[in-house]
């Protein structure tokens, strides 16, 4: 299991705004945390750390998010099988 | 719960913990303490990332002699808790599988493990041998003390300048395109300008992959309804055209028409700032011999040379609409915006690179778009470094530390006091530049190739040079020559070396780092190197221990004493000795004795101490009456600059002209060394991706980078793929007159080069572009062109 800590800066646009937040709350992995109007704090749970990658990739397609901002990461087991180069 | 549940929702709460702390440090209500992941197992600590220039901070998670988190640091004006995809696997970059953990000596094909007396023995006894022809090739990763005791060693020590940096690959245009126009290098602004400007100008620059924090910035404001207008001027789009309102694409080299053009407009419409000029600067033309600082010109003769420069001819030129030339020259006419211009490699790795730098400062100065906040041109590196170690140290082939030049007697004559040596030890000519030193290291010794001994480090120049054939390749077969290589990982320059030296890495070792915007960085060693790594500053100063104690009297003083002798409590520390290099803090004694250098073109450092209790400082760091440090912002602007006289307003105190003020260059356009043709009909663009960074040494080992871009491609245009029967992951040949690789082919990809141009990226060792790439530089910088040459494409099953 691997853990991020996102950022996801949204659309200005309240309405637009509305409808991310249905995509995000139904992302696989993906708490949202605290927020502010147009910055929401989240932790994605990925089952390893490609899968992390693939999803942040994923969640700046989400219609509404403008950008993605990773801050943090477990690190400490880097190696997990699925990770093997 | 259970144990692993336990820990899950722990990182869970940890990862939105450190979240929730950037979305509020982000905002303008920052917080004065950094919040980090509470965990009483895991000691956290401060440290710039390890990758770009951009020099944000990580928080460092370190548990049992290992790093096992990284944070964004909140704290850090840089990046305000936020952090890109490399930045937060930066940790994993310690632990590939392959380290390099002892020293290793080639026997024929192989390599066998030796110990590091007989590694130091073998050095200085080549060093002995002939000091001569020995040479040191660095970097923009060498920590500050690293480059700075390399420096000492070679033109203090040796009395030899052959030493010189990979950032002579990456920003040496940037430097005198700064000295051509200010006197003195380095960018007068700095991030904050990204936070005010109503116009960002990319030239040829994608920061939204290469400086992606400082991107975000920009986007952050967008986001929260802030009128920022994004200008992208390409030759190919990029992740950061997505983000553009204007994307303009020129022809490859052409740039200088565009910079032409505008200030064309600017004179002939009357836009251009007259009273700014009138008070600050100055016209200066190329000299003939053509010299760095050229000749004075006047406006009349500057006015004069732009007159062929119309819009319908720069058009012609560049490819760019006039009207789009209009466009530009009317922002930078409307003295109410305030306009930041950034680039990086793309201006940079150019045969016109001093001049294209020249130009866009120029047009920054004519227009008044200078010194306040958001009115500014921004050159960005992309080393850790470049500008800590390679521009402030001076670690190039023609540079001694703050600014100072080895051609220059009384230059020479300060550095041989400020290092107590005795008259004379400096030598006066420069050194050979990095394309210069491996072509003689490269070349036969009966044939004029008189550097015989070279040692890289903290850099991969097996990858990197341009034309490895020709600068690299060569050595294999020479006995004569003898290649040492520090590094952390097996790369393409340790398979030539003849020694291989396993080195220390981040934070396994003390550092201090200098970012793009002056801001110097320090951290502490936080875990142990693996096996036997060790520092590179340890390495140079025990080889120059070795030879002092052979009695090479370059290794003394004018005292007898050792260059590098510290003390404590009056007692010498064995610091050549490993087992005594941490017995005291080396990065401070030498940190110290550096900043003594700094003050003479005002770039002030303050004392150690200071750096170890913030998030870096940007010189001129300056003693105020109450005894505290105070960083500067905004050089050459009084409301900032403490060294800009009273009543100036702006003044340029290292100018070229002597009388305070900047030069405007005029450079005319002329066409790039090679260009496609019928034979080679493409023009072929090398640079980086997002995931990995530069050669990608450390990020191929972080298989989380790896697997998302895990090979190098060839961006094709969709046009051009069709015209050539190529699909998309096809095989194609890429084939210029120097050498050949093979790449899948990528169309529509995340970046899209234009009809008739391809792009590839320099990370993958397997696939290596400069095999193709052209070693012509510009003729002030020495800095080689990567962005452009020509090459065909053809399917590889067509063979
Ligand atoms: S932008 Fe550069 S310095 Fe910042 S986290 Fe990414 S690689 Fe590191």
């Amino acid at each position: 299991m691997h853990c991020s800590g996102l950022i996801l800066t949204l659309d200005r646009d309240p309405v637009i705004r509305a409808t991310t937040f249905e995509c995000l709350e139904r992302w696989p992995g993906l708490t949202l945390g605290e927020r502010t109007e147009q910055r929401v704090a989240a932790a994605l749970e990925a089952e390893h750390a490609t899968a992390a990658i693939a999803a942040v990739e994923g969640l700046r397609g989400c219609p509404g998010v403008v950008h993605v901002d990773v801050v943090f990461a477990e690190v400490s087991a880097p190696c997990a099988a699925e990770d093997s180069p | 719960m259970t144990p692993t549940t336990d820990r899950r929702e722990f990182l869970r709460a940890s990862a939105l913990a450190a979240a929730a702390a950037t979305l509020h440090a982000s905002s303008p209500r920052a917080l004065a303490e950094s919040p980090q992941p509470a965990d009483s197992d895991v000691r956290w600590d401060k440290a710039p990332c390890r990758f770009c220039g951009t020099g944000c901070h990580v928080q460092v998670g370190v548990r049992d002699d290992k790093v096992v988190a990284i944070a964004g640091d909140v704290d850090a004006d840089v990046n305000k808790g936020l952090l890109c995809v490399k930045g937060y696997h930066v940790g994993l970059a310690l632990y590939g599988p392959d380290r390099l953990t002892q020293p290793l000596l080639r026997r024929g094909d192989r390599f066998e493990p030796i110990s590091w007396d007989r590694a130091l023995d073998l050095i200085a006894d080549r060093i002995e041998a002939n000091p001569a022809r020995f040479a040191f090739y660095g970097s923009g990763q060498w920590t500050i003390p690293e480059g700075y005791a390399a420096q000492k060693f070679m033109k203090g020590g040796l009395g030899n300048n052959h030493i010189d940096p990979n950032a002579r690959l990456c920003m040496a245009s940037a430097v005198t395109g700064f000295l051509a126009t200010y006197g003195v290098d380095e960018p007068a602004g700095c991030y904050q300008d990204l936070d005010a400007c109503d116009v960002l100008i990319l030239w040829g620059n994608n920061p939204a992959e290469m400086h992606p924090v400082l991107f975000s910035r920009v986007v952050d404001r967008r986001a929260r309804g802030e009128n920022v207008l994004l200008i992208d001027i390409g030759t190919r789009r990029t992740r950061s055209t997505e983000f553009a309102q204007r994307y303009l694409e020129f022809k490859p080299h052409t740039d200088l028409a565009i910079a032409n053009g505008i200030a064309h407009l600017l004179l002939q419409r009357k836009t251009y700032d007259a009273k700014f000029v009138a008070d600050h600067c100055a016209f200066r033309a190329m000299s003939d011999p053509p010299e760095l600082n050229g000749r004075a010109s006047t406006f009349d003769e500057y006015v004069k040379s732009l007159e062929p420069y119309t819009p319908e001819y720069v058009e012609s030129i560049s490819g760019v609409a006039a009207d789009d030339i209009r466009f530009l020259a009317d922002l930078f006419g409307d003295a109410k915006l305030k306009i930041t211009s950034l680039w990086c490699m793309g201006m940079n790795q150019h045969t016109a690179g001093t001049a294209i730098n020249s130009l866009v400062h120029g047009i920054h100065l004519l227009s008044g778009h200078f010194g306040k906040p958001g009115d500014a041109p921004t050159s960005l590196t992309g080393q850790p470094s470049a500008c800590g170690t390679v521009r402030e140290v001076g670690t190039l082939s023609h540079a001694l530390p703050g600014g100072r030049l080895v051609a220059n007697e009384d230059h020479r004559k300060e550095c041989e006091a400020l290092w107590n040596l005795p008259p004379g030890r400096i030598h006066a000519k420069p050194g050979y530049h990095t394309v210069l030193m491996w072509e003689k290291f490269c070349t036969p010794s009966d044939q004029g190739g008189d550097v015989d001994t070279l040692w890289v480090q903290v850099t991969n120049p097996g990858q990197t040079l341009p034309n490895l054939h020709k600068l690299f390749d060569r050595k294999a077969g020479l006995k004569d020559k003898f290649l040492i290589v520090s590094d952390v990982y097996p790369t393409a320059t340790t398979r030539l070396a003849d020694l291989v030296l396993p080195s220390a890495l981040w934070v396994e070792k003390n550092g201090i780092y200098g970012n793009s915007e002056r801001r110097t960085q320090q951290w502490f060693r936080m875990v142990s190197p693996p096996g036997d790594a060790r520092d590179d500053c340890w390495q140079t100063i025990a080889v120059a221990r070795r030879l002092f104690d052979r009695g090479m009297a370059g290794m003394k003083d004018k005292d007898g004493g050792f260059l590098f002798e510290t003390k404590r409590d009056g007692v010498e520390v064995p610091i050549h000795d490993w087992a005594h290099y941490y017995d005291v803090n080396v990065d401070e004694r030498l940190f110290e004795e550096y900043r003594a250098f700094t003050r003479k073109k005002h770039k002030d450092l303050a004392p150690y101490a200071e750096y170890v209790k913030a998030r870096g400082l940007r010189w001129p760091v300056v003693q105020q009456a109450d005894g505290s440090w105070r960083e500067t912002r905004y050089r050459f602007a009084e409301f900032d600059d403490p060294y800009v006289a009273k009543g100036k307003g702006i003044q340029f105190y290292h100018s070229v002209s002597k009388d305070d003020r900047a030069q405007i260059w005029f450079h005319p356009y002329r066409d790039p060394p090679e260009v496609p043709d019928a034979e080679f009909p493409f023009w072929l663009c090398t640079g980086r991706v997002l995931e990995h960074w530069h050669t990608g040494t450390m990020t191929r080992r972080i298989p989380q980078l790896a697997r998302a871009v895990p090979r190098a491609y060839v961006e094709l245009n969709a046009d051009d793929a069709r015209a050539l029967g190529v699909s998309n992951g096809e095989p194609v040949v890429v084939e210029s007159r120097r050498g050949r690789i093979e790449l899948a082919a990528w169309i529509d990809g995340r970046g899209r080069p234009p009809r008739g141009s391809v792009f590839v990226p320099f990370f993958d060792e397997m696939k290596l572009v400069n095999e193709v790439t052209l070693e012509a530089h510009d003729p002030f910088s020495k800095q080689p062109d990567y962005k452009k040459c020509a090459v065909r494409i053809r399917k590889r099953s067509a063979e």
